[in-house]
């Protein structure tokens, strides 16, 4: 995707994804990681179609689907649906849980009202709910539950690619495992592609196919998840990893002190060069002064660092060769 | 010498709005020593929050209390303390850090103004003085330009510096002890790493002893010398850290671990499982179903009707609960079933057991019989012992 989200708010303009490009094969999972605020929502939204980016395009199956309006976009919008991070925000509070899952289906007129609730006890079924909360409120479910029936409502139009954001952060430690395992149980039958957005590293690594780290709205590594845990070449993804508290107690100790020092500088104002050098221990003159391309570290790896931690392959191959590279059997390519 | 925080059986009643009496910390006996960092580890609605709150005196109006326990900080007993005596310790000998600190903050006032309130309330000094004294804390916690800032308001800051903020104020009186009750979890990993730093060296610079509320293991590993594992409003277990991770002697504890998912760094350190491995390997069994009636006060080990997977005939003689008991001295644990075979009842956890056998009081005055709720299973032990098994809902 090249260009970015626009947020005008007031004088000034906020690039909150910049020149950001991946690809999603059928039934692959792509993660995409990053601290608040550096973009990662906003390029989930925009995959879906609820922002729209000022520059640049996303494609699914091989047509370009964020120039459509009206009747044509909402009949593509099937195949992209999005499941949100705050379990208690993103369900009508007044709307039983059966008229959630149903009004997908009417809003794109298919089946007839019978059929409609029908399909809802399924969903119910599926993500692992009695068929009685049909008739039962938002309020009436823990937080583990809520996010399976947002995993329904998603599924209603059995989607080719579903966004999640932040599946399971609002959610206790011992519930995030039965959510993940669902999301993996239905990827399997459903043959669908996710686009799993999180800031645990632990949660993108147990689902995803492929990560993406995200600094700054900017991608600045992407690679498998071997890659990205055991081949990292981006100081930024290293620190990232490094922050993760282990249940170690001589290897937690060990690691007091280091890690990123500093926080997000503003994306208003980025720094010049590139967007990581002023937190990075490992910056110099040259980083300052020209913005670091994608190379390629391996096959589907690629990382933008001047200094990376890992020699880059030889050959040179430019950020567009190396992404295609990456693609693989393309469903989304955004 | 009598320790710096000495809690005895601190067992805490909140009535819910369906009149219900919730038992939500249930007989939680700990001690705190000072520069001594305790951790209070457990899923939400364990009651390590309510722990938390118990010992600062802030427990909801109109229904909460804290019954036949005892909380004595440096000698001075804090149950049954009036009011005003209270407010002089609070925030001055013992403060807290809240989780949320969008929320914990007031968003009309300027941070300054902020945290000179603690200073002001406990110093008796003047505003110019107690501004002077919120300037030197926030530079101690690391903001950058405190002087300046101090006029800045909680919405010009970022997750990060407003938990700064927060411990900023909690520390204004240096206290004795502090609370800090997930102190991150809202934060990203990056900034979580700089604040439990941060926390460590203030710890050590100042001599205080810290309560570490979490349900993150291994922030647990990485900043606790003791953990308390909590269950339904009990200490599960309770050991050093070290030994903890050594060594995993209750099965929730055990489940808790296997929740958080740990990542090899480098190659040698350890192997990455295979799905197969995943699903059958005992370290990454999960803990199964839900805690949503976690903090009801129940009959046997607290976790009988949550899958777990030791669960044998032993587990719940109807009505009773597992005493404390001890594997190895100064390890207490409270569960039927260990790893090897414990040791006989120790005399401090003889003591504790004596004063749990009560009935929960009604709020009505009435005895009630400790029964359990209709959802939670009645049936003695699991047929499946010595596997995970979901709970019958």
């Amino acid at each position: 995707m090249t260009g970015g989200g626009l947020f005008g708010g007031g004088k000034q303009v906020v690039h909150a994804v910049s020149d950001v490009s991946l690809s999603l094969g059928y039934g692959e999972t792509f993660g995409l990681v990053g601290e608040s605020g550096c973009g990662k929502t906003t390029l989930g939204r925009m995959i879906v179609g609820l922002e729209v980016p000022s520059s640049g395009t996303v494609t699914l199956d091989g047509s370009d689907i964020s120039s459509l309006r009206g009747r044509e976009q909402r009949r593509r919008r099937r195949d992209l649906q999005m499941m949100f991070q705050d379990p208690f925000a993103s369900l009508d509070p007044r709307m039983r849980v059966g008229s959630t899952l149903v009004e997908p289906l009417q809003i794109q007129g298919i089946g007839t009202a019978k059929e409609q609730l029908e399909r809802a006890a399924e969903l119910l079924a599926e993500v692992g709910l009695p068929r009685n909360a049909l008739d039962r409120f938002p309020y009436e479910f823990s937080g583990g539950q809520r996010q399976r029936i947002g995993l329904a409502r998603a599924l209603a139009l059995t989607p080719k690619v579903i966004v999640a954001d932040e599946p399971v952060s609002a959610l206790d430690v011992s519930i995030r495992a039965q959510v993940l395992n669902l999301m993996k149980r239905l990827q399997a039958s459903h043959e669908l592609s996710y686009v799993v957005i999180s800031h645990d590293l632990a949660v993108v690594k147990y689902l995803a196919d492929r990560i993406g780290v995200m600094y700054l709205g900017q991608m600045v590594e992407v690679g498998s998840g071997e890659d990205i845990y055991q081949r990292t070449a981006h100081p930024y993804t290293a620190g990232l990893l490094e922050a993760i508290p282990v249940p170690e107690p001589a290897l937690e100790r060990s690691k007091r002190g280091g890690g990123i020092k500093g926080e997000l500088p503003s994306p208003v104002d980025p720094p010049s060069g590139c967007r990581f050098r002023t937190r990075c221990p490992l910056a110099q003159d040259k980083c300052a002064e020209e913005q670091p391309v994608l190379r390629s570290f391996g096959e589907g790896h690629v990382a933008a660092c001047h200094f990376p931690l890992r020699t880059p392959l030889p050959v040179q191959p430019s950020a567009a060769d190396a992404n295609a590279a990456a693609a693989g059997g393309t469903t989304a390519q955004v | 010498m009598a320790p710096l925080l000495d809690v005895q059986h601190l067992t805490t009643h909140i009535r819910t709005a369906g009149r219900r009496v919730v038992q939500a910390v249930d007989d939680v006996s700990f001690q705190l020593e000072a520069g001594e960092t305790l951790g209070l580890v457990g899923e939400s609605g364990c009651g390590k929050s309510m722990t938390g709150l118990s010992l600062m005196g802030l427990l909801p109006p109109g229904g909460a209390m804290i019954k036949d326990s005892s909380i004595r900080l440096a000698g001075r007993e804090l149950v049954g303390l009036p009011d005003r005596e209270l407010r002089r310790i609070r925030g001055n000998e013992i403060a807290m850090v809240f989780q949320d600190p969008m929320s914990s903050l007031d968003p009309t006032k300027t941070i300054g103004v902020q945290v000179a309130e603690p200073v002001l309330l406990h110093r008796g000094c003047g505003r110019a003085e107690a501004m002077e004294r919120a300037a030197e804390v926030l530079g101690l916690v690391g903001l950058p330009h405190p002087k300046e800032r101090l006029k800045d308001y909680p919405h010009q800051l970022s997750g990060g510096l407003r938990q700064r903020v927060m411990i900023a104020m909690a520390l204004a009186n240096e206290p004795k002890v502090l609370i800090a009750d997930e102190p991150t979890t809202a934060l990203d990993v990056t900034i979580q790493a700089q604040i439990l730093t941060l926390l460590q060296d203030l710890k050590d610079r100042l001599g205080m002893a810290m309560i570490l509320i979490t349900h993150d293991m291994g922030i647990m590993a990485g900043h606790a010398d003791r953990v308390n594992v909590m269950y339904a409003g009990r200490i599960a277990e309770s050991t050093g850290t070290e030994e903890l991770f050594g060594a995993m002697r209750h099965p929730y504890t055990q489940g808790l671990l296997a929740a958080t998912r740990r990542w090899p760094r480098t190659a040698a350190s350890s192997c990455t499982p295979s799905p197969a491995c995943r699903r059958t390997s005992p370290t990454r069994r999960r803990a199964a179903a839900s805690p949503s009636a976690a903090p009801t006060p129940r009959t046997g080990a607290g976790r009988r009707s949550r899958g777990c997977s030791a669960t044998t005939d032993t587990c719940s003689p109807a009505g009773t609960r597992p005493p404390v008991r001890s594997t190895r001295p100064h390890r207490p644990g409270r569960c039927c079933w260990t790893r090897r075979p414990p040791r006989p009842v120790t005399p401090w956890s003889a003591t504790s057991w004596s004063v749990t056998s009560q009935s929960v009081t009604s709020w009505s005055g009435r005895p009630r019989p400790r029964t359990p709720k209709r959802r939670l299973s009645p049936r003695a032990g699991c047929s499946k012992c010595g596997t995970w098994s979901r709970s019958s809902r």
